[in-house]
């Protein structure tokens, strides 16, 4: 059975990608993780408690807001919603993206 | 083995107790539970879905830290760590932190002490409103010649003042009230109606003075302090309306100031009676106090200009009554001119408490360096295990600041009970004392100097202790005899240092009490030993005339005098060292030209016994006697001094002169000189002096003081003179009762207060350089003990040994003395207003204190070289 081929998480993207899980709505941790996975068709390797602490810098920096709530099986969880200025940095990151991967692109293009 | 470390991590969560903890716990143990529920859903078996579900989410225990970190319990959880853990590192060495509390707490405690005064006195604003508007106004003909202002100039300055301003004139003076048991002195401060609308406090009870009350002719009324009216009046609200006996005059009680009034002056007055200011027919007497409150916007020099306008034209309209081209009304900021010369005390002691916090620090990180030794392995373990640079530093600083707080908690302790002692032991009364209290600014000092002193003694330490190199502590063997050069080097630092820091203090001390011992070798001018002196005011209203005083004086010294016990008994308007009053004098032969400053001299009204009863010396013609009187011709004594500066070549026997700038008045004839007195302090320069028999100059008749010489002890005789003045007028009261010799000790108690609080300070940081050089060169011993060993061994003397380790100690030493020499040179001259003399960089003092800091420092290092004398090498050898 041949190995799928996984990508290693870029320094620093976990935080682009979180918000961007969260653009649906409220979810908690472990939801985030799945989402992430499930957007990348599990191609990515992510260890799965690095989550946690990337998600209370984002929650130090005002870009989501977490209060505990009940999940879908009865269980107490912590909730994680994307705030106003989230989405700005959001796009903010989305925009820096596109250009860094076009460019590195163009690099790597040119023979 | 994961579960292990899960139930670890779990353990010490909730050892912890901490709510941050928990709530990372919960939601990574529910982020794994749901994982491992997923992964049974997909056909796991249940242990192999956990152990997927552990292996997905990574190391967990770094990632609760790491998630602990950003939540922010980190730094606090940290701190509260490192405190416990430097708490019971000070509890295991009790005698390490002894020391090291008490050396901060007395820095600490003796910086805030003072600073609470200088505070109080220097820093406060006064406590009236908007007091940068206040000035204090008098007059000045020279740098060095300032004095009151007259009637005639305070009511020209009056009525020009108005227009941008307010202005009042006071004079203290003590009064008889009678009406009571007995008639009391109590001290009063006669102030014009607009005293209490310029200062800015108008009384709490009653009113203040109304415009128009200071003219002759109205009726005297008085405002009371508060807490003159609990003491006397019991606090009767029924007091205002009330009349009271001032000199046997009636004043109404119009008012009464709050509790706490400060009054703008260095005297605190019982009372304020309203000054009611006859129309003067001369410029002078020169004895008022003037206050003016600019209006807003009116600057300081805007201020003295107009004073200075206000002066050419009061002068020229005066001029046939008194001229003295140079004078002109000076302005200065109240406060300044209420603070006086004890400013520069006050900061010279700050200075100096200052330089012992320094040292205590040092001394403090010096032993914390010392300590550290032992410590390196222990650090070294901690690092090897995986604390970081900065999480090492940030340990051993926080137990630096546990010292720290430490002392300065005991420091601020120290403090309170200090500044009473401090003014308890205070000769002078320091002006505005009653401002000095502990503060918000006085505790805000005390917090800066623990941090101050922290970061010297812990920060250094700290940063240096903290070695980066691992193995060679640990390879040590637990000795840890390998220390790190550059922390060598900091100690040597830091000894130099010390050194440097202590001698300006010997160097500030020994001045000062050279000062003082000079001081108290000075001749006074008469024989202060069994001396009564006693101020006896008349009221002018009982004594209206000027020959009814006299008569008083008479009859009083008579009868006195032919007490038993008593040898003789003068009068005097002014007592020696008290610092008197001024006249200024024209001689017949070289009248002073009219466009210049008239000459002064001090001037004393006396009975002719004065000399006698004083013991001052007749140098030439003859004394004043009985006959020099109303009929006589008008004749005056002079001092020696005048005699050599203004008849220089020439027998003043016979010269006359005329007095006060009168041009009307008969010459008085110099009848002899005596010996010079010491009328302004001791410290004062001989000054002329002319004495005018009372009953021929009967200026300050009603405001005499009268001297005793007695058989034995001189306070006995008190109740006597009071019961003879008593006799002849039942209504007065002696005031200022003190025997020449607390005259004496008054006069060198600011210099005594200087030498003795420099002087502890001195010796404090004696003793702190002495034990930091000790320890030192103690710790240097036992590290080179293996060395040593060895040198005698191939046959080093002991004598060589002792030399080495003392010359160590005697090269560190000479270094700070060095370094101490050039700060002092640059520092002393601060000191020089307040010698007496001795020269600010007198060589005799820098060498004695060089010598002494020198000698201290041998006997602190020849310990512990003796020991190193005693080293066995075999033992030394052995122990490796």
């Amino acid at each position: 059975m041949a190995k799928q081929q996984k990508a290693d998480l870029l320094q620093g993207t976990l935080d682009m990608l979180i918000l961007k899980a969260l653009t649906h709505g409220p979810m908690h941790g472990y939801g985030v993780g799945q989402r992430i996975m499930q957007l990348a068709e599990d191609m990515l390797r992510v260890e799965e408690g690095s989550l946690y602490p990337a998600l209370y810098r984002l929650e130090e920096r005002g870009w989501i807001k977490s209060e505990w709530g009940t999940s879908e099986n009865n269980r107490s969880a912590r909730f994680y919603k994307l705030t106003a200025a989230g989405r700005r940095q959001l796009n903010v990151e989305e925009e820096n993206w596109a250009r860094f991967v076009s460019v590195i692109g163009k690099v790597l293009q040119t023979s | 083995m994961l579960w292990l470390r899960n139930l670890l991590a779990r353990v010490v969560g909730v050892w912890r107790a901490d709510r941050i903890g928990e709530e990372i716990d919960r939601e990574l143990q529910f982020h794994i539970d749901m994982r491992t529920e997923e992964n049974i859903r997909r056909g796991m078996s249940p242990d192999e879905a956990r152990r997927d579900a552990l292996s997905r989410f990574g190391h967990r225990t770094v990632i609760k830290e790491r998630s602990y970190e950003v939540r922010g319990g980190r730094w606090l959880e940290t701190l509260w760590q490192d405190t416990r853990y430097g708490a019971r590192m000070l509890v295991k060495h009790p005698g390490f932190s002894f020391v090291a509390v008490l050396t901060l707490a007395l820095g600490i405690g003796a910086n805030t002490a003072i600073f609470s005064i200088v505070n109080g006195v220097l820093l406060r604003p006064l406590p009236y409103p908007e007091p940068e508007r206040l000035d204090t106004v008098f007059q000045q003909n020279s740098a060095m010649n300032r004095f009151g202002i007259s009637v005639a100039d305070f009511q020209g300055i009056e009525k020009e003042y108005a227009k941008i301003g307010s202005v009042t004139a006071f004079t203290h003076r003590a009064v008889t009230l009678t009406g009571g048991e007995r008639p009391e002195q109590i001290k009063a401060t006669f102030a014009t109606a607009s005293f209490f609308k310029t200062i800015g406090v108008m009384p709490e009870r009653g009113r203040a003075f109304l415009p128009g009350e200071d003219r002759p002719e109205a009726s005297p009324v008085v405002v009371l302090s508060y807490g003159f009216w609990q003491r006397q009046l019991a606090g009767n609200p029924g007091a205002i309306g009330q009349r009271l006996m001032l000199d046997g005059v009636g004043y109404t009680v119009v008012g009464i100031m709050p509790r706490g009034f400060v009054a703008p002056s260095s005297t605190t007055p019982d009372l304020w009676p309203i000054l009611q200011l006859q129309t003067p027919r001369r410029r002078g007497p020169f004895v008022l106090g003037v206050i003016a409150r600019r209006e807003r916007g009116v600057s300081p020099q805007q201020g003295q200009a107009e004073l200075k306008r206000i002066a050419r034209e009061v002068f020229t309209q005066w001029a046939h009554t008194f001229r003295d081209e140079n004078a002109t009304y000076v302005s200065m900021p109240l406060k300044q001119a209420l603070i006086g010369d004890i400013g520069t005390t006050l900061l010279v002691l700050l200075g100096a408490v200052g330089c012992v916090l320094l040292l205590a620090s040092i001394n403090v990180a010096n032993l914390l360096l010392a300590r550290a030794s032992t410590r390196q392995q222990e650090i070294a373990i901690r690092a090897a295990l995986g604390a970081g640079r900065l999480r090492l530093v940030r340990q051993l600083f926080t137990e630096s600041l546990l010292l720290a707080l430490l002392g300065g908690a005991a420091g601020l302790f120290l403090a309170v009970w200090g500044v009473d002692l401090l003014l308890a032991i205070s000769p002078v009364t320091i002006p505005r004392i009653d401002q000095v209290q502990v503060d918000g600014f006085v505790l805000g000092f005390a917090a800066l100097g623990t941090l101050f002193s922290c970061l010297v003694f812990g920060l250094m330490p700290a940063l240096y202790n903290v070695n980066p190199n691992l193995g060679e502590p640990l390879k040590g063997g637990g000795r840890g005899n390998a220390e790190v050069p550059g922390r060598r080097r900091l100690r040597n630092l830091l000894v130099i240092a010390e050194f440097a820091l202590a001698l300006p203090l010997l160097v500030g001390a020994g001045l000062m009490i050279n000062s003082f011992m000079r001081l108290q070798q000075v001749d006074p001018g008469f024989k202060p030993d069994h001396l009564l002196t006693v101020q006896l005011p008349l009221p002018a209203l009982k004594y209206p005339e000027a020959e009814q005083a006299i008569n008083f004086h008479k009859e009083m010294l008579r009868r006195i005098s032919a007490l038993p016990g008593v040898r003789s008994a003068s009068i005097t308007t002014d007592l020696p060292l008290e610092g008197g009053h001024t006249n200024d004098f024209s001689l017949e032969v070289r009248p002073t030209p009219p466009d210049q400053s008239a000459d002064v001299a001090e001037f004393f009204s006396v009975s002719p016994d004065y000399f006698r009863t004083l013991g001052i010396p007749l140098l030439k013609g003859r004394y004043l006697s009985e006959q020099d009187d109303e009929n006589g011709l008008p004749v005056m004594v002079i001092s020696e001094s005048m005699a050599r500066r203004y008849f220089p070549g020439e027998d003043p026997i016979g010269m006359r002169l005329k007095t006060g700038g009168c041009t009307e008045c008969e010459w008085t004839i110099i009848v002899g000189v005596v010996g010079d007195v010491k009328t302004e302090g001791l410290s004062a320069e001989d000054d002329s002096a002319m004495y005018c028999p009372f009953n021929q100059e009967s200026f300050g008749i009603r405001s005499m003081a009268l001297v005793l010489r007695t058989e034995g002890d001189a306070a006995s005789f008190v109740p006597v003179v009071r019961r003879e003045v008593n006799s002849i007028d039942p209504d007065l009261a002696l005031a200022d009762i003190k025997t020449m010799d607390q005259l004496m000790a008054k006069s060198l108690g600011q210099s005594r207060y200087r030498g003795l609080l420099l002087g502890i300070f001195a010796l404090v940081a004696l003793t702190l350089a002495a034990v930091g050089i000790y320890g030192v060169i103690a710790y240097a011993v036992s590290q080179r003990t293996h060395e040593i060993g060895i040198r005698i061994a191939l046959g080093a003397r002991r004598q060589d040994i002792f030399r080495m380790i003392v010359g160590h100690g005697m090269i560190l030493s000479l270094a700070g003395v060095g370094v101490g020499l050039a700060a002092s040179l640059a520092l002393t001259r601060y000191l020089a207003s307040l010698l007496y003399g001795v020269s600010s960089t007198d060589p005799l003092t820098f060498v004695g204190v060089v010598l002494l800091l020198v000698c201290v420092a041998l006997l602190a290092c020849s310990l512990p070289a003796r020991r190193a004398t005693k080293v066995d090498p075999m033992v030394a050898l052995r122990a490796e």
